[in-house]
């Protein structure tokens, strides 16, 4: 009961509870409330137009008052406001824990949703790296440690490396860094002993590189060329040696002579057996037919 | 011609056709052998009668039967080797061998065709061996009838260098003790 006559009394009479100025206050919002609505009754009707103009015309002065108190006002607290933030803003970052709050972020969710194609497109590569020293990061790096805690398949995997090489001038990037001190740092051993020797020999042509040794200098003017008078030092072999050269110098000679006789062009004669020596193609001398009959007509 | 020229000549001529000189040398070498061989061998069976006979029976060969005997003989002795490795021990120190025309090994039934046609060079008066120093391919009569040719093969490399290694200068093996 006692409840119900308090609500009662307030309804009543309110202005016994409220000082003057609220008073005066709520009773401009009050009359506005009601020209509002009666203008918006009204409408766009001739009469609501006239009435609007005539409104407008009347207030322009009290108009232009608020306008100036309202650039006056925003004057006086532009700077208030700023000071007020410098103020405020250490103790809120005091106040706030900046883990607690990555805590609560889901990390792989958002990289999740970044498009990092896109995003390496619309980056410069080559003016970021040459703004960067290289050097100083790659000692300050603890690389296997690093290395160890990323999932690089999985990074590749949604990396266009092909478009991330073609923006990067990988030429200026080699020129920049210090190899010396990139070899200083890799254990050479390690990766040898990863290397398959056999299968790196297999690919290699020994035939060519033998064929490319000077043999003759070698055996003149080495140790193994003692080995290879001491075991071939019978008297007998030498003769053999001998007699056998000689024997193929005189026939060359008495070659040379019927040869010389005969007005035959020794280039042109068989050297011996096909399938022990054989024959030297015929260079024909390009675009001359009637040198292609001369030389068909000699075959 | 100068020894290391010489041998240097040879390691080019591996393979190729043979020349008349190492040739004739090799039959030279090959016709020695024959003929000493089946003297030798007379001489042995006539002593070894006389002694067992005691001097009762002497060995008493009509010419003509010498004649096929050692006809005999030399074919059998250029044959076999040139159907079983295409060179006769001449050949062999000669340094030379038997192919067939093409470079392959000489077939057997070739080897024996030569040693048969081998004669007709003589009995040519020499006009059937013209043909090894004049002709394209070094190939007499007989090499033509067996289908054959004859090639340098020995190893001439292996030849030069032992040449290099006796020719060695010195200093390279006195440079320790110095």
């Amino acid at each position: 009961m006692r409840d119900t006559e308090t609500v009662s009394d307030h309804d009543e009479s309110p202005d016994d509870e409220q000082d003057e100025e609220s008073w005066a206050v709520d009773a401009a919002l009050g009359a506005a409330s009601i020209l509002a609505r009666t203008a918006n009754a009204m409408g766009s009707s001739v009469p609501g137009r006239i009435a609007a103009s005539a409104t407008k015309r009347l207030t322009r002065p009290l108009a232009k008052e608020g306008h100036e108190v309202r650039e006056q006002i925003e004057e006086d607290v532009a700077p208030t406001a700023k000071r007020l933030v410098s103020q405020v803003a250490p103790r809120v970052a005091d106040v706030v824990d900046v883990d607690v709050i990555l805590d609560a972020l889901d990390i792989n969710a958002i990289l999740d949703r970044i498009d990092f194609d896109r995003l390496l497109q619309r980056v410069d590569l080559s003016a970021l790296l040459e703004q960067v020293d290289l050097n100083a990061l790659l000692t300050k790096v603890d690389l296997d440690a690093l290395l160890t805690k990323v999932d690089l398949g999985a990074i590749l995997d949604k990396v266009d490396v092909q478009g991330i090489i073609d923006k990067v001038d990988v030429q200026a990037l080699i020129d920049r860094v210090d190899v010396e001190a990139i070899i200083d740092r890799v254990d050479v051993g390690a990766i040898v002993e990863r290397v398959d020797i056999d299968a790196l020999l297999t690919r290699v042509d020994v035939n060519g590189i033998v064929d490319r040794m000077d043999i003759d200098s070698l055996v003149q003017n080495t140790e193994l060329g003692g080995l290879i008078a001491k075991s071939t030092s019978g008297v007998a072999s030498s003769a053999l040696d001998a007699v056998r050269s000689q024997g193929v110098g005189l026939d060359g000679f008495i070659e040379r002579w019927v040869n010389r006789v005969a007005r035959r062009d020794p280039s042109k004669l068989p050297e011996g057996p096909p399938l022990l020596v054989p024959p030297v193609p015929l260079a024909l001398p390009s675009g001359d037919p009637q040198g292609a009959d001369t030389e068909a007509g000699v075959a | 011609m100068s020894a290391p020229e010489s041998q240097r000549v040879a390691v080019n001529q591996q393979g190729h056709y043979s020349g008349p000189v190492t040739r004739m040398a090799a039959f030279a070498i090959d016709q020695t052998i024959v003929t000493v061989v089946f003297t030798v061998t007379l001489a042995i069976v006539s002593w070894a009668l006389d002694f067992v006979t005691r001097g009762a029976v002497k060995l008493s060969i009509p010419h003509w039967l010498l004649l096929v005997m050692y006809g005999l003989w030399w074919l059998i002795y250029f044959a076999y080797p040139w159907a079983v490795s295409g060179k006769t021990p001449g050949m062999g120190l000669l340094g030379i061998r038997v192919v067939a025309r093409d470079g392959a090994d000489l077939a057997p039934r070739y080897g024996l065709l030569r040693a048969l046609a081998l004669p007709l060079g003589f009995v040519t008066f020499g006009l059937g061996f013209v043909g090894i120093v004049i002709g394209r391919e070094r190939r007499g009569l007989h090499d033509r009838i067996a289908r054959s040719a004859v090639v340098y093969n020995w190893d001439a490399r292996a030849a030069q260098l032992r040449f290099l290694a006796r020719s060695r200068p010195a200093t390279t093996e006195q440079a320790p003790d110095a």
